[in-house]
Formats: C-alpha cells, structure tokens, sequence
C-alpha cells in the first residue's frame, strides 16, 4: 500500500491526499510532526528526503518526493481514464503543465504568507500578498472567460484535471495568510465547483459547500 | 463632504453583481459603502442581500452553505430563511424555535438591466441608468480597483474607451461623460448613436471601488465574446494606470467610509401583535378542506419554523389555529389548511362559508411550540386527517436538508388527501394509507416506529385518540417522552374551575387571587401583566409559565406526563393549583 508521509496542515501534502481520495487509492498516512517538532528536518527523514521536505511517497519501495512529481505518477498510474492528466491530448496536457507551473507561484505567494502567518515564518509578507493578488487577477480572469465559453475548469474539456488540483489548496487556504478573495467571483465560483466534485476531501481550515 | 457624499449614496441603488454571478448555490461576496454583503440566490429565483455576518458569532455568512431555501453558517450551522433573513433553527437548542429577533439586516435589492442592485437604505426609484426599462444590455466583466469611488471618477473623466473596432469605424466619441441625473454612471456612444456603454461605479469601500460595465444593444451568441474581451482589456489597462499612479493594489483597502455601526438585528420586521392579511388565494386542498394563502396588507410576514401555526381572529369574535405549510424558505406569505369541521362553533365554518379572495383577516403569529429537530438521523412523521398541516412543512425541511424520514399519512379516503402537490416532491418518504381502521392504523405505526433507536424522534398530530395512541405505542417500545412530540389541535378534557387559589409572581412581587370560573390567565392580564397566548385551552403551548413552588392542577394537553410530574411548567390559560398558593416566574 502506497505510504504518504503527511503533514495535516500543509498545503502540498493536501494536494496528495486530494488526489488519494478522488482516484480511492487505499493509502495510509504517516504523520510527520512538522511543526513544532521540525521531524522533516530530523536526521531518520533526511535518509528518505535528502531536501527535508514533505510530501514523499512510498509505493511499495518506490520512493517520490515534490508533490508535482508525485501527482503526476500516481495519476499516470492509477487514473485508468486519464482525466486528470492527459497524457493522449497534446494540447490539454501542456494547458496542465503550464498550470502547474502558475501553482509554484501562488504556492510561494499565497501559501507563503499562510506560512508566515500561521507558523511563524520569516517571508516579506507584504511581497507574497501583493504578488498574490497579482496572481489571483490573472486567475479570475482567466476562469472568467472560461464561464463565458461554457467551461468550468481551468483547462479545455469537460473535466477539471491537476491543473484545478494543484492551485485550489492556495487559493482556498489564502484567508489564512490574510488574502481575501472578495475580489475574485470567478475564482470563489470555481472553489465551490471543486469542492463539488464526488469523492473531494477537506483539511483543516478548508469548509464544505 | 465626505459626509454629504456618503450619505447621498447610501439612499442610492448601486450594482453590486451581475444577476449571472449568482450561480445556482452559491453565495456572492461584495461590499457596499463598507458595508459587508452576502448575496445568494434561493431556488425560486429570489436574489437575497443580507449583511454578511452570522448574528451567533459573526462569521462571514458568505463562507456558508446555500441550500436552496436558507442559507447556513459555516461555522456552527444556525440556518437563516432566504427572503426574511429571520434565523430558523439553532443546532445547539435543537427543540427550540429561535426566538423571532434573531433576523439578519436585509438590504434593498432590485434586478435590472443583468445587474444586481442594492442600497443601504430603500431608495425612493427604480434604478436610473438612463436606458429603456426592458433593455437588456450585455454585461461586461467588472473589476474591482483600488481607490476610492471619487478618485476612480476622476481617472474615468479623462480616460479614452474606444469602441470595439469593427463597431465604429468611421470613429467614435472617446471620451466619456457622466449621467445628468447618475454621476456614478458613465456614459460613451457610437457616433451614430446606435451602440452605447455605461460603466457604473460601485463604492465598494472607503479605498476600492467596482467598475460594472453594460454594452447595448444585445449581441448575437457568437459576437459577445470579442466585446466581452475588448473591454476587459480597456479596463485592465485603465486599472494598472490607475493603480500605479496611486501607488495600491486593490487589496490595501481601509479607511473613507465610517464602518457600519450595526450588527444587523432587523427588529422592524417581528410581528408581534395582530397583523391585516389579505387572503391572496383560495382553493379546495381536498374533500372538506379549503387551502388559504395570507400574504401581508403592509410590511412583511416574520420568519416561520416548521411545526409553526398562527391566530386567525375572525370577526365573529372567534380565534382558531393554524398550521403553516410552507416549505423551507417560503417567506412572504403563509398557506394553511382548513378542514370544515363537522360539528364547527362557527371557526372552519367562517372560513368556509364567508371567507373569499381579496378578504381580510386579522392574524398573529407564527408561534412555535411544535418543533423541528434538524439532527438527527431519524424521523418519523405520523399524520392523521388535517393533522398532517404541520407535518407537511416538517417533511419539505427535512426533505430539503437530506435528513432521512418517513411520513405516514392516515386518512380516510384518496378524495380526503389534501396538499398533494407537496407530498408529491417527498417521493419514497411518503407513505399514504387510505381507509383503515384504528386497530389496523396502530399496527402500521407499531411497524414504522420499531424499538428506540438512539436519537430518533417521532412526531405525530391527527385526531386526540390517535394520538393518544400512537404516545403510548412509543412508550411500550421504549421511545423516551422527550423523544415523542405531539400537537393537539384540541383540549378534549372536561375542565375543572372551581378551585380557588393564589398566585404569587416571584418577579414583579404580586399576590393575586384566582377564584373559581376564572383563569390564571385571565387574572394576570387583568393586573396588567401580558403573557402571550394563542390557543387557549391547554393544546398549544404559548401561554407556558414556569413554577418555581406548589402543586400545579393540570389540566392542558400540551405537557407529557413527566412534565405534569415534575410541576415546574404549567399552561396558565387551563390549569390551577391543588396548593393554596402557587410561585410563578413572572
């Protein structure tokens, strides 16, 4: 059984997690004490991710650290109908990818200030809300006109894929780190379809709808 | 200045939301003049603007769910009615009807033009844009900017739109000019006048403000999407020229207007005497029963709960209840049920024989001391004849939340089953059984109720002796009282007055005397104490007084036994005292 080392209030590990559930991928949950113990950083955990990061995952002594990398595998392998990465469409697998790449910067913005706020960390919050909210413009626009074309997702096609994936846990968790979404009715419309979806899983924090 | 302007514009509709922003379930978060607004579109197509915070503990209502009907506080579930904004149920006094103060601040809405209008306080007009009432422009994407609404008129004066290209060839008026009778509204034409734009400014607060745009005439399907995008892009600039200037992202928010000083309780809308209701609607439910709706002479009808009934006072002098029907969310009327009672003192027989549409009845209410739990796993509905009235509202609001019931409904014949069109929607809940005998309708009830399981409740109203039974059927399978709740539309017992006695009311210090043929009630009201009360004989509930010494006599049918042994309630309009003296809490 895949083994996730997990941390309950971290964004990357939720995105795991997100994916676990939508695909049932019978898992189990080994719980890293981030903080305040820091065990990412512990000696035993190093062995397993020189870089001291979470999430890794185990599959069966298959060992995959960065929760991009690790999305990607566990979809490739155990999505039969390859709806949330596209691997047969050209096209919608780059739209994926070049989310995915956006996910990094409202990851390092949003989530960043989340971080600061939340457990202490020494980023320049007010750089990470304003390069949030640059962000999260392009994003409403974006989804905006994806509403105007009759599409709910980020990416072409009738199904949300990684793209959604990834950047939701940023986007829903922003509060956290003082973002307000008021401004973004497109973004807070496509939070609520997501959170829609059959088989979608909360973390602390994250609400129903 | 600031002052004048402010106050100018809180009597002013302002769009707050493209109507296509309230997608189904969802609720829309803005401000207003720094007001903070929740707005949520109900299933019916009723768009609410409430103040966007919880009255329990102030959380942002837009963070809840929209279920439809009410919307839901994320945080520790009180449910608030869609139209009234009354609160309807709190999970942490599950049996209790929340009291009718409990009522968020609603604002003023109208929808116009694609848009979504509010105001703080009810303008005197319509929303004026200068467009023909039944226009229905093209909505463009709006942008929140960040600066005051003075600063961004000023940016507008100078700025430059030009049309869509293939619009105006021939070259168009560039700038824009300001509405004579709107000044947040701007204006820009074509040359030959045949396509116009508005932009309308929505102060957002004292540092952000909504730039909403209209494009008209209508477009076909596939030509909106190069205008949808020619403006987005015209906006997007004027706001990065705006924003770099002045130096803010839209986020820095803050000051200007004076934050809203009230955390909206709307106690204009609690009804709490007599109200005029006109009898908007009459119809034959079913055989011997006539459905009536009542919708409000002035002002608004307070928030209902399900199991909720209301006074009718009738001309004749005489006062009857009612149970209210309604589904979840069905504000701004009531409907009830009148069955024609054969041996009738003049109350069903009023209704039936005087009563028509465009009447007037004087009505008070709704009081609730019928109850609804809203967590539990089971219900179990159990209706006889026109006592499935308030069965009927309990089963739509379980049926709405996914509550999992069962309601059985006892009647004589198919022709006597009333309100069909709303047992229709409950499906595989419903269970309607036609004819039987009272042996045979105790077996069914035996079979639906089964032995107790934890946190069941069973509900039950029909005729007293079905009651009766069905109460002590639930006793012998074990159903704890408190679990067994139970409306009598009547007080069947032989009342006793002949007792005489005091009352002594802890709080205010009196002694009174009650002597025979009179009531606790009575006499209270006469020493000029008021307590409300609805039914007055023993069956409802309103006129419930808590006993803090003696023996009360009871004498109501609202109370189970174990209420009536313990001694610490009593319904003043039936009951007395076997002690000389009883202590109320009064």
């Amino acid at each position: 059984m895949i083994k996730l080392y997990d941390y309950e209030l971290s964004v990357n590990c939720y995105k795991v997690r997100l994916l676990l559930n939508f695909l049932l991928v019978p898992h189990k949950l080994h719980s890293i004490d981030f903080f305040p113990g820091w065990e990412h950083k512990s000696e035993w955990f190093r062995e397993i991710n020189p870089l001291g990061h979470i999430p890794v995952i185990d599959d069966e002594g298959f060992l995959l650290r960065d929760s991009n990398a690790i999305l990607i595998y566990l979809a490739a392998k155990y999505d039969q109908s390859c709806r949330w990465y596209p691997v047969h469409e050209p096209s919608r697998l780059g739209e994926v990818s070049q989310w995915m790449m956006f996910s990094e910067g409202t990851t390092n913005t949003a989530s960043a200030a989340r971080l600061h706020d939340s457990l202490g960390y020494e980023f320049d919050i007010e750089a990470c809300r304003e390069g949030a909210h640059k962000l999260f413009r392009v994003l409403d626009e974006h989804l905006w006109f994806q509403e105007q074309n009759g599409s709910s997702w980020l990416c072409s096609g009738d199904d949300p894929t990684l793209a959604d994936l990834v950047i939701f846990p940023d986007v829903i968790l922003s509060e956290e780190g003082g973002i307000s979404r008021v401004g973004y009715p497109a973004i807070r419309r496509w939070a609520d379809r997501f959170r829609h979806l059959p088989d979608f899983s909360l973390m602390a924090g994250v609400l129903p709808t | 200045m600031r002052e004048q302007l402010t106050e100018r514009m809180a009597s002013q509709w302002h769009p707050i939301a493209a109507i296509s922003d309230l997608h189904k379930r969802h609720v829309f978060q803005t401000e207003l003049l720094g007001h903070e607004l929740a707005v949520w579109r109900a299933d019916d197509g009723y768009v609410n603007v409430w103040e966007n915070r919880c009255l329990h503990r102030g959380s942002r209502l837009s963070l809840g769910i929209n279920d439809g009907a009410e919307l839901v506080c994320a945080y520790h579930g009180w449910r608030y009615s869609s139209r009234t904004a009354g609160c309807t149920y709190i999970p942490a006094h599950p049996s209790d009807a929340p009291a009718q103060t409990v009522c968020n601040r609603v604002y003023p809405v109208s929808l116009k033009y694609g848009l979504v209008w509010a105001a703080l306080d009810q303008p005197e007009n319509t929303p004026d844009i200068g467009l023909p009432e039944t226009a229905e422009p093209l909505v463009l994407r709006s942008l929140l900017v960040g600066g005051s609404v003075e600063a961004v008129k000023g940016h507008l004066e100078i700025a430059e739109f030009a049309l869509p290209p293939r619009v105006d060839e021939a070259g168009a008026e560039f700038e824009l000019e300001a509405h004579p009778s709107n000044p947040l509204c701007y204006l820009n034409f074509s040359t030959d006048d045949s396509v116009s734009v508005r932009f309308i400014l929505q102060p957002f607060d004292g540092a952000r403000t909504v730039v909403h745009g209209l494009y008209g005439p209508a477009l076909e399907d596939g030509s909106r999407l190069p205008v949808l995008r020619h403006y987005n892009t015209l906006l997007t600039k004027f706001r990065e020229a705006f924003e770099s200037e002045n130096m803010v992202l839209a986020e820095q928010s803050g000051e200007g207007f004076d934050s809203p000083t009230s955390v909206g309780r709307n106690f204009d809308s609690v009804v709490a005497v007599e109200v005029e209701a006109e009898v908007s609607k009459r119809w034959e439910v079913a055989s011997g029963v006539v459905g009536m709706e009542l919708r409000p002479v002035e002002g608004e009808f307070s928030t209902f709960q399900p199991g909720a009934h209301l006074d009718l006072h009738l001309p004749n002098g005489l006062t009857r209840q009612y149970s209210v029907i309604n589904g979840p969310g069905e504000q701004g009327y009531f409907q009830i049920g009148i069955k024609l009672e054969e041996e009738s003192r003049g109350g069903s027989l009023f209704l039936h024989q005087e009563v028509q549409e465009g009447d007037r009845l004087r009505i008070s209410g709704p009081h609730n001391n019928f109850g609804l739990r809203r967590d539990v796993p089971r219900t179990v509905l159990l209706a006889g004849g026109i006592g499935v009235t308030p069965l009927v509202a309990m089963a739509q609001s379980l049926h709405r939340s996914d509550l999992d019931f069962s309601l059985d409904y006892f009647v004589q014949s198919k022709e006597h089953v009333a309100f069909e069109e709303r047992l229709d929607g409950l499906g595989a809940h419903l269970q309607i059984h036609t004819g039987l005998s009272p042996d045979e309708t105790i077996q069914i009830v035996k079979e639906k109720l089964g032995a107790y399981d934890y946190l069941s409740q069973v509900y039950c109203c029909g005729p007293p002796p079905m009651i009766s039974a069905i109460r002590e059927q639930a006793l012998i399978l074990g159903w704890p009282p408190e679990t067994v709740h139970y409306e009598y539309f009547e007080n069947q017992t032989v009342l006793n007055d002949e007792s005489i006695f005091q009352v002594h009311l802890a709080r205010s210090g009196l002694t009174l005397d009650v002597e025979s043929g009179r009531t606790i009630l009575e006499v209270l009201r006469e020493n000029g104490i008021s307590l409300p009360s609805s039914c007055e004989q023993g069956a409802c509930g309103t006129c419930e007084v808590a006993v803090l010494d003696g023996v009360p006599f009871h004498q109501d049918v609202y109370l189970n036994e174990a209420e009536h042994e313990s001694g610490n309630r009593i319904m003043t309009c039936v009951s007395r005292s076997h002690s000389e003296q009883l202590v109320l809490d009064i």
